[in-house]
């Protein structure tokens, strides 16, 4: 039995932005795609998002950045990236040659760098759409600010959506009382679709030095240990708005995965994962398929949202 | 390079919470350089876990591919100290299980092609990549001394495992074998023989290096540890600063011209 993987993340926009499979790579644990070319058949994923980009180089934090925790890891990279010039002169052409469509996650802050950087990459072939990035908790500016408060997310979104002519997904902040307020929001606003969540900031303490560990002192937790609270805000606001939702949240597995879909999301990123197991993308497209055949499913539309349904 | 399981053929005890672990990958095996790494993901018998997640880079410490020693080609060794939860799970690896390996990763050593004194310099378990190196060099008719310096006796990596032509030159933090103090203080004796120098170990040995009295241009090469999530140059997590902005120790390294690194 043929089964159908392919999801549509921007059917308000003309053309859409069609995946052949509802599994991408999650920003900032992927590169720019090129880096794992050797090892993963980037064919068969549905989409890759790149490591944010910034309208300047940024160099980022200090060390230590990362620390291990219980089934995840703390990051605070701080940013780091080429900015928006070398992305544009060395990276993208890359990937306009590639048949996997690359999503630019963007990042900024001041209003003025958001529409800045998504105006010319939205110009740039090789670029099929931006994720905007409105919830790094990683940089001490304002750059999560903007996904902190409903009015704020509006206003970068609409600003960005008049210069924006590729389809436009804004990545929410976990880090907030009402998650749905907004997602509202930012829908009303433009958004062509939602990704969610970011990292949950969290805090190791170094026994030794007795000072927290991480150089930015706090970091952004990942991996399998958010799992459970990113199937949950997906749920939330799968309830809340009608444009497709891109889950993150520490999805090792085809069955991870699939809670995702149930709980309303029309695609998913795989995030540190990658890291510990570079083909975990592939396998998780390779897991889906096989599940909707052994479940006599034709076609994923079938399965996503069921859970989120009264 | 390749993400493979490797068998584990043997995982042997060598000093106080030290193990070399002998894994068979041919592909491995053939292609790893001296100085490059392999990213191991802990996990027992019954498979990977996700506490701890990431996987433990460790430095490959021979090969039976690349040097003329007593490994069958398609075997090479690490080693490894256990520090921590993910070296216990590796400890436990009997033979016959498999490990999950990405590798080999990382920039290799590069030896001037007029070097024929080779002078390596290491702090605990800064020794294993420049056992490859010495095995690698020895056969190319290098003469080669190796200075090591770890905490005590008990750490020490046994001469047994070296090549027989290898000068082996100890020192300990207590002085409860050879050289009582730091490795460092060992460099002038030998520096006049030497036409190059590679070292590995924590970054305090390293950066002493910097201030080494030496003859202009004279070439040296370390191998940097740090803390790494992905090891394939993508999560940014193991930057250094160098002459040419931050590198990344994983893929930009973990080999660099010690002049080109910037000490914070």
């Amino acid at each position: 039995m043929d089964t159908k993987l392919e999801v549509n993340l921007a059917p308000r926009q003309p053309s859409g932005l069609i995946l052949k499979n509802p599994v991408l790579t999650a920003s900032g644990t992927f590169g720019y795609g090129t880096e794992y070319a050797k090892l993963v058949d980037l064919d068969k994923l549905g989409g890759i998002v790149s490591k944010a980009v910034t309208l300047r180089p940024r160099n980022g934090n200090s060390q230590p950045r990362i620390a291990e925790t219980p089934a995840g890891m703390l990051n605070a990279i701080g940013l780091q990236n080429v900015g928006v010039d070398a992305v544009i002169r060395e990276k993208a052409p890359i990937w306009a040659g590639w048949s996997v469509p690359v999503i630019a996650n963007v990042a900024g802050f001041s209003v003025d760098e958001y529409v800045e950087v998504c105006e010319r990459l939205s110009a740039t072939p090789g670029v099929a759409a931006i994720e905007l990035n409105i919830s790094c908790p990683n940089v001490a500016s304002e750059g999560e600010m903007f996904g902190l408060c409903a009015a704020d997310a509006a206003l970068v979104t609409s600003e960005v959506r008049r210069v924006c002519d590729v389809p436009l997904i804004v990545k929410l902040s976990p880090n907030v009382t009402d998650i749905v307020a907004i997602a509202r929001a930012v829908v009303e606003a433009g958004a062509d679709a939602l990704s969610l969540i970011n990292t949950i900031p969290g805090m190791v303490i170094d026994l030794k030095t007795r000072r927290p560990f991480l150089a930015n002192r706090t970091g952004g937790l990942s991996g399998p240990a958010i799992r459970p609270i990113a199937v949950r805000m997906v749920w939330q606001v799968a309830r809340a708005v009608d444009v497709p939702l891109i889950g993150i949240g520490g999805i090792a597995t085809a069955e991870d995965a699939l809670q995702f879909l149930l709980a309303g999301a029309s695609a998913i990123e795989v995030g540190t994962m990658s890291f510990v197991n570079p083909n975990t993308a592939i396998e998780v497209v390779a897991g889906i398929e096989r599940f909707l055949q052994a479940e006599r499913i034709e076609d994923v539309h079938e399965l996503i949202g069921l859970a989120a349904k009264d | 390079m390749k993400q493979a399981l490797a068998s584990v053929i043997a995982n042997t005890r060598v000093a106080d919470g030290v193990f070399i672990i002998r894994l068979e990958e041919g592909d491995q095996a053939r292609d790893v350089r001296p100085g490059q790494f392999v990213h191991v993901r802990p996990g027992g018998a019954a498979g990977p876990t996700f506490d701890p997640l990431l996987r433990r880079p460790l430095s490959v410490l021979r090969s039976g591919a690349c040097s003329t020693n007593d490994l069958p080609p398609e075997q090479y060794e690490v080693l490894y100290d256990v520090v921590g939860r993910g070296t216990d799970l590796l400890s436990h690896l009997r033979p016959g299980d498999l490990a999950d390996i990405l590798g080999p990763l990382g920039r290799p050593f590069e030896l001037h092609k007029s070097t024929r004194h080779l002078l390596l310099v290491s702090g605990g378990v800064g020794i294993v990549p420049l056992v490859a190196l010495a095995e690698d060099s020895l056969r190319k008719g290098i003469s080669v001394t190796l200075l090591a310096g770890f905490r005590a006796a008990n750490k020490v990596f046994p001469a047994s495992r070296l090549p027989a032509e290898l000068e082996y030159v100890l020192a300990t933090d207590d002085g409860s074998i050879g050289h009582h103090g730091l490795v460092t203080s060992l460099i002038a004796e030998y520096l006049p023989w030497a036409d190059e120098l590679c070292a590995c170990g924590p970054a305090p040995m390293l950066r002493a290096l910097s201030s080494l009295e030496r003859p202009r241009r004279f070439p040296i090469q370390v191998a940097m540890e740090e803390r790494m999530g992905c090891a394939m140059g993508v999560c940014l997590g193991c930057v250094v600063p160098t002459r040419s902005g931050l590198q990344r120790v994983c893929r930009d390294g973990p080999v660099f011209p010690l002049e080109d690194l910037r000490w914070s």
